[in-house]
């Protein structure tokens, strides 16, 4: 980056993320898009616990380990991830765990807080 | 739009894979056309002797005539398998049943359809609840079509007969449809080229090809179980233990478990347990309960002064000498708070179990060390202890059987490296290094996630620890020879990931204690005052930052870094309790918090 000049503003940006100082010695080996030949930065880890990011999007992590490129917000896919039955080990499905799921939320931006949590015994 | 346009693609898809599913199946239907004799023998199952079991489960699970129940008597399952599978049966298929009758069931089921010791040790981590990166190496079409949606440890934690596998593929299809087309069967064209073997290319679904590697991997009957049902019995776990354990964020602890028989119960115990964290010396008694099922799978709770808030869960294995046990205690909404726990017996003879410090620097004079252990003399003198070449114990300033502190003098000289730690014929390996300057920290854990919480769900909380090295003979940073000096009290920030711009995660996901290294997620929910109301997600390095100190001279400052995922809430768990949970009340995970 020594010989480049940022001219414009996303540049500037680009410079302040990559730039090494004494207070981030890290610095341009955050920058991994670009790089060439093997890795510079370990293999990000593939999420463990159940935890899946093989749907598209991925549920807690996008393709890149990351949440940028997540579904938000959450809420506004949590109904169709309900009725689709979409993300089964994530959200509680309509039509077999959790008919009810919805019930007090008529629409998710205001009534988001009343969904609960479920557990396979809840339905006793 | 993306969420009609999924709604759209998903019953499509639906549509066609009935379509595809039902020409299948009537095309295999066709060679056992019905008056066909069936070709395989019936596998052999483990007949169920308990009435309880038999009255629970037998309205639906019809015993044949050598007492085998359909479905039951052909798997094999941890505690928190059984307990899963209970609970489905009373969330899904209408069974009522009260919670004792609930836990002689799974304690049943657990301890006669169970896994041997050498079966269950791999999945430990599943039961104990650690988020670890595991990977399943032994067939990839198992692994990706698994943990689509869960992990792998579900599976590996469970033993069924080949019809039994199958039977588990069509209770997913049945209850969750699409998984058909999200897990079960390939995306695009089958292969057309042949193997690098030469033989005509595997036209199977994954589906197909896992349940063959399950089948063959883990089949019912197995020479472990055969071997491990042959000899377990109760086993007898009374008596003092030492107790020796990380506490993740506070470092090694200390201390002692008394065990205790419950009457009537053999399988039950009670345990009063008292520890000290190393670092700051602060005590710490709990009590529990607990049941060991299979022979070998503690399960407890315990907690300080009877108070639910601390309340942890205990999944130990018992080796079969009945001289150790380990394990994890947990709590937290995801089970993620937690600590690692090794019970030995106590005995009476002298033992070592570590020091409160992992290094001392050399050149340092009248250096207060505490060493903790078990059954430590009274009459204990300096030259009783050993701490290795170039350190010297001055005096001893006070000795209880649990506890010797003792003032040491460390020579310039000393030769920088780890000692082995001898007192009064008890010894302890590599307890103590000898350092001259601090090189490098390191953050561990060096990736973790948290969840946002706190409206509805509960948060998910993300523990770091920052730890000193000295780079070694070789005088680089991450190889071999590094000594581990053990934790150091960092300061703790956050910095943006620089995954995209102007997203500014590190303003919105939470607060990171800067002298614990304790992270907190913000709330969950819509932000409207983020960009297209993102929830409080986002990613961050943690950085841990250190200014040793070098006898006097001016050091440099130091640090090392994480990276942090907070990501959304899971909505939907089924991670069962066992043991002396109640499987009457689902945890109040959802409450306020």
């Amino acid at each position: 980056m020594k010989h480049l000049k940022a001219i414009n503003r996303k540049a500037a940006r680009m410079e302040a993320v990559t730039g090494t100082d004494a207070s981030r010695p890290e610095g341009a080996k955050d920058v991994i898009a670009l790089q060439q030949g093997p890795p510079q930065q370990p293999e990000p880890p593939h999420i463990p616990n159940g935890c899946s990011l093989v749907f598209s999007p991925g549920w807690e992590a996008d393709r890149n380990g990351g949440t940028a490129g997540l579904c938000q917000p959450v809420e506004r896919d949590l109904f169709d991830c309900h009725m689709g039955c979409f993300w089964p080990a994530q959200v509680p499905d309509q039509l077999n765990h959790a008919p009810d799921w919805t019930a007090k939320c008529a629409a998710a931006q205001k009534d988001w807080r009343k969904i609960d949590l479920i557990f396979p015994d809840e339905k006793k | 739009m993306i969420t009609a346009t999924r709604a759209l693609i998903g019953i499509t898809l639906l549509l066609v894979t009935l379509l595809v599913n039902a020409v299948s199946t009537q095309q295999a239907a066709t060679p056992t056309a019905p008056g066909a004799a069936p070709t395989a023998k019936p596998e052999d199952g483990i007949p169920i002797t308990n009435q309880t079991v038999q009255k629970a489960c037998g309205s639906c699970h019809r015993a044949d005539d050598k007492g085998q129940m359909s479905r039951i008597s052909f798997q094999r399952q941890t505690p928190e398998g059984w307990q899963s599978t209970v609970q489905r049966m009373a969330a899904l298929n209408g069974l009522q049943i009260d919670p004792a009758t609930a836990r002689e069931v799974v304690k049943y089921l657990a301890n006669n359809l169970g896994l041997a010791p050498e079966e269950a040790k791999p999945a430990a981590w599943e039961v104990e609840r650690r988020g670890i990166d595991y990977k399943y190496t032994a067939s990839a079409d198992t692994e990706a079509v698994c943990i689509k949606c869960h992990s792998m440890g579900r599976v590996i934690s469970q033993r069924r007969t080949k019809s039994e596998w199958d039977l588990l593929i069509a209770m997913h299809r049945g209850w969750y449809p699409l998984v058909d087309n999200q897990a079960f069967r390939r995306n695009g064209p089958p292969p057309r080229d042949p193997a690098s073997d030469g033989r005509p290319p595997d036209l199977r679904q994954p589906v197909e090809k896992a349940v063959d590697h399950l089948a063959r991997t883990f089949p019912l009957k197995t020479p472990e179980w055969t071997a491990w049902s042959a000899t377990m019995r109760p086993a007898r776990l009374e008596g003092t233990w030492t107790l020796s354990g990380w506490d993740l964020g506070k470092g090694a602890i200390y201390g002692s478990v008394v065990i205790a028989p419950v009457t009537g119960a053999p399988d039950e115990f009670t345990t009063n347990m008292t520890y000290r964290i190393a670092r700051t010396g602060q005590t710490v008694t709990r009590t529990g309960r607990s049941v060991v099922y299979t022979g070998y799978q503690w399960r407890g709770r315990s907690t300080a002064g009877g108070s639910q808030d601390t309340a942890l869960r205990e999944v130990m294995f018992v080796d079969r000498d009945w001289r150790q046990m380990e394990g994890r205690w947990f709590m937290g909404g995801y089970d993620e708070v937690g600590l690692d726990i090794r019970l030995e017996r106590a005995g009476s003879e002298p033992r070592l179990l570590g020091t409160d410090r992992a290094a001392l620097r050399a050149g340092s004079t009248g250096q207060e060390l505490k060493i903790y252990g078990a059954n430590l003399p009274a009459a204990l003198r300096p030259a009783d202890i050993d701490l290795g070449p170039g350190l010297t114990v001055s005096r001893i300033a006070s000795v209880t059987p649990d506890l010797a502190t003792v003032i040491v003098d460390v020579a310039s000289g000393a030769a920088v490296g780890v000692r082995d730690l001898f007192v009064a014929g008890a010894s302890r390996p590599k307890a103590l290094a000898v350092f001259d300057r601090i090189d490098s920290i390191k953050v561990k854990p060096d990736w973790a996630m948290a969840r946002v919480g706190g409206a509805t769900f509960p948060k998910m909380l993300a523990q770091f620890e920052a730890w000193a090295f000295h780079n070694g003979v070789d005088g680089r940073a991450d190889t071999a020879d590094d000594i581990n000096l053990g934790l150091v009290d960092a300061s703790w920030s956050m910095e943006e990931y620089a995954a995209t711009y102007d997203d500014d995660d590190a303003r919105f996901v939470g607060t990171l204690d800067a002298a614990t290294g304790r992270f907190t997620p913000n709330v969950d929910g819509p932000n409207p005052s983020r960009k297209g109301s993102r929830n409080n997600i986002g990613d961050v390095w943690i950085v841990a930052k250190y200014t040793p100190d070098s006898a006097g001279k001016p050091a440099s400052t130091i640090r090392a870094r994480a990276h942090l995922l907070v990501t959304v809430p899971l909505y939907m768990r089924f991670d069962p309790t066992v043991g002396s949970a109640p499987l009457d009340s689902p945890r109040s995970l959802g409450a306020k918090q």
